[in-house]
């Protein structure tokens, strides 16, 4: 997946949390190497390279995420798409910090783009394409499930406490620390409460950070950030950066890119309907807005060099 | 590299016909007739459930023409975890319980601990079943030898799981060898680094040895069966040989918790042609992570991680036209040519889709794919129990030259059955 992921197990036998912080890595080497692009043998290559020709079997837990990755695309109407490979390519996206893309490049590259395109069949557990040019890409959602299938494996050994991040922008935060009422952790860039850094205290919650600091370019003087709007083709602009606490990483991996594609408003609508999800967005105006039941209780200023910074 | 690569030879060509005519016999018709009342579908049964059975799992899971139909671990946490892949497989938890019920199972895998591969295999084929293992062939060289003698006798497809045997990438590097692009070989350094304790947590005493059958030497050969052994069967393969003589050291200096087996393993194999083998594995540093490196008199080709594959010439040699045309990178103060297997392959356009889809595919479903087919189509395997035995019998006699410390003779008699 291209990216660091880093574990901090608490407990009393370092020994076994050695072993089972190396048990749950070998796990994500695992997933690694099933799903990522720059792997050309791993079985998201191998659905780009053959799912235009016929369909291609899928072993059940990777066709359960890509039907979990559906229903995404489906609850936030196609803000949450998998199916942008071609739209990630021409925007120079996949390999690159980006660059502008020519108006054939971006049409051909839009027709090739969505999850519509897409075809899961569940009784032969396949995933087909319509046409040449599709091609899925699992940036978004990839790393929340590694991560949560680190905390799956820790937990059956029996590990209480740990904190798990993916490249800094997706972690879990498993039970509590030795002495505190949960893990904190401090919200990114400027979201700050009462003129101070922000920080939230988790307890067996995850939490993804979606923004355009790392991943963008600049044109006519206007900036572009990798995070694309599916349904217009182009980079998303409502929002500069979302953070999303959800009960497992899968979730808010995929939900802050798709809040950061939807913005404010639809992300409250969203937030609505699931009550276990809540988020902090940065408007383009440079507004903080808090959405959903993220308990501004839970949100504390402080100045100590304690807490984990994200 | 002359006489000894002849001699040796001859012995290949040899056993090849005796396998041929095994083969012969291969397809009875019961077997068709099970594969046409399973379909399409070969139907498995796989024996260990660990990490690397699971990995096995998820590759058959994805193929058409396999079924997994019975599953078998005495752990109960790791056939919960084989259940998420092969949910609507039989469950046991004990292998010859597996093979006494599930009779319409026409093909085993076998990713036991170690002490368990020649027992498991032996009962499989016994049972008359085609048999996939992973290496070695077992704990011991007599072991290995009975093995072989079952699975040669037995008229069964058998191949072990040296995967990159079925690696286009390292035919390819075959295929520069034997044109002589790096000369005459000379030297071959392979290396399997991590920085892990290779110990897994166990939830309590009474279940240690059976989670970190690893570390025991009653269930396991170390490094040098668990990684060595692959990769001393690409020198068998590429030499067309077996190592005569082994030396080593080995030692446990990063991990001393009451382990057994060496966790700093560097051993070096002398082939009959000249060829020195240097190999090491380590549980200390991923420095160069692993890879193989074939060095010879016009040049070197080195193979990082089983995916990329670079040749580097001597300035003296002779180049070649398509060296300029292809692609490099730089390596430390060296520039290596970068060996694509599908270069210049050329490809109809009626085929690119075929040919982009076959690709695509890892090693490990390769060699799958290619255990599949050789039993539906009678062909003899990309690995056969031979060549187990021989990457087995060169790992085993490491293991006892670093524990006598002294250089091991490895006659001719290790090797036959």
């Amino acid at each position: 997946m291209g990216t660091v992921f880093e574990f901090a197990l608490v407990g009393d036998d370092p020994r076994y949390l050695q072993s089972a912080a190396e048990e749950a890595m070998e796990e994500v080497e695992r997933l690694d190497r099933q799903l990522s692009l720059f792997n050309p043998t791993s079985d998201l290559s191998r659905i780009n390279a053959a799912a235009a020709y016929e369909p291609v079997r899928l072993e059940p837990r990777l066709f359960r995420l890509l039907q979990r990755a559906q229903e995404f695309h489906r609850e936030t109407e196609g803000a949450f798409d998998i199916a942008t490979g071609a739209l990630k390519s021409c925007w120079g996206f996949k390999e690159g910090t980006g660059r502008m893309p020519t108006p054939e490049e971006l049409s051909r590259a839009t027709e090739n783009s969505g999850f519509h395109h897409v075809v899961l069949e569940e009784r032969h557990r396949t995933v087909s394409f319509t046409h040449e040019g599709v091609a899925l890409d699992l940036g978004a959602i990839g790393k929340g499930y590694a991560v949560d299938r680190a905390v799956d494996l820790l937990v059956e050994k029996g590990v209480e406490s740990a904190l798990l991040h993916g490249g800094g922008s997706t972690m879990y935060a498993l039970g509590i620390p030795p002495d505190q009422p949960g893990w904190k952790v401090s919200l990114p860039g400027g979201q700050k409460v009462g003129g101070s850094r922000a920080y939230v205290s988790l307890t067996d919650r995850a939490l993804s950070v979606s923004s355009d600091t790392y991943q963008s370019f600049e044109s006519e003087e206007t900036r572009f950030g990798h995070i694309l709007d599916p349904r217009l083709g182009e980079p998303a602009r409502a929002a500069t950066s979302v953070t999303v606490l959800a009960p497992s990483a899968t979730d808010s991996d995929a939900l802050s890119t798709a809040f950061y594609v939807l913005g404010a408003s639809r992300a409250t609508q969203y937030c609505e309907t699931h009550p276990l999800v809540a988020a902090v967005l940065e408007t383009p105006e440079g507004r903080t807005v808090f959405v959903g039941q993220i308990g501004h209780e839970s949100i504390t200023a402080h100045s100590t060099h304690e807490e984990v910074e994200l | 590299m002359t006489e000894g690569l002849k001699i040796n030879r001859r012995d290949f060509m040899k056993e090849a016909a005796a396998t041929a005519a095994a083969f012969s016999l291969l397809l009875a018709e019961e077997d068709n007739a099970r594969a046409q009342a399973g379909g399409e579908s070969l139907l498995c049964g796989v024996i260990g459930v660990g990490v690397h059975g699971r990995e096995l799992l998820t590759q058959l899971a994805g193929m058409k023409n396999a079924q997994v139909v019975a599953i078998c671990d005495p752990y109960a946490p790791s056939i919960k975890k084989a259940t998420e892949i092969a949910g609507e497989a039989a469950t046991y938890d004990d292998y010859r319980k597996m093979l006494d019920q599930e009779k319409p199972i026409q093909a085993v895998l076998v990713a036991t601990p170690l002490h368990l591969h020649t027992p498991a295999c032996l009962e499989s084929l016994k049972a008359g079943k085609h048999v996939f293992c992973e290496p070695p062939l077992g704990l011991t060289v007599d072991q290995c030898k009975e093995l072989a003698k079952a699975a040669s006798d037995s008229g069964k497809v058998f191949q072990v799981g040296h995967q990159r045997r079925s690696s286009p990438l390292y035919r390819h590097a075959l295929n520069f060898i034997k044109n002589g692009l790096i000369g005459d070989m000379t030297h071959v350094r392979s290396q399997w680094h991590r920085n892990e304790s290779w110990r897994k947590a166990a939830p309590n005493p009474e279940q240690e040895k059976l989670v970190n059958w690893r570390l025991y030497k009653e269930s396991s050969g170390g490094l040098m069966a668990e990684y060595g052994s692959h990769q001393i069967d690409v020198v068998n393969w590429y030499t067309k040989s077996v190592p005569r003589s082994v030396v080593g050291i080995g030692g446990i200096d990063r991990w001393k918790d009451g382990r057994e087996v060496y966790d700093n393993v560097q051993v070096i194999y002398e082939y009959p042609s000249g060829v020195k083998m240097v190999y090491t594995s380590i549980l200390s540093n991923t420095h160069w992570s692993e890879f193989d490196e074939y060095i010879g008199t016009d040049g070197a080709i080195r193979i990082s991680r089983q995916q990329k594959g670079l040749l580097f010439k001597e300035p003296e040699a002779i180049h070649m036209g398509w060296e300029e045309l292809a692609h490099k990178e730089q390596v430390g103060d060296e520039q290596g040519i970068i060996l694509d297997p599908n270069a210049t392959r050329l490809v109809k356009p009626e085929e690119e889709a075929a040919v982009k889809a076959e690709i695509a595919r890892s090693d490990f479903r390769r060699e799958l794919e290619d255990f599949v087919s050789c039993i539906k189509e009678g062909k003899q395997p990309a690995s056969t129990v031979s060549d187990g035995l021989r990457s087995s019998v060169a790992a085993l006699k490491a293991n006892e030259a670093m524990e006598k410390g002294t250089r091991v003779q490895l006659g001719e008699e290790l090797f036959t059955f």
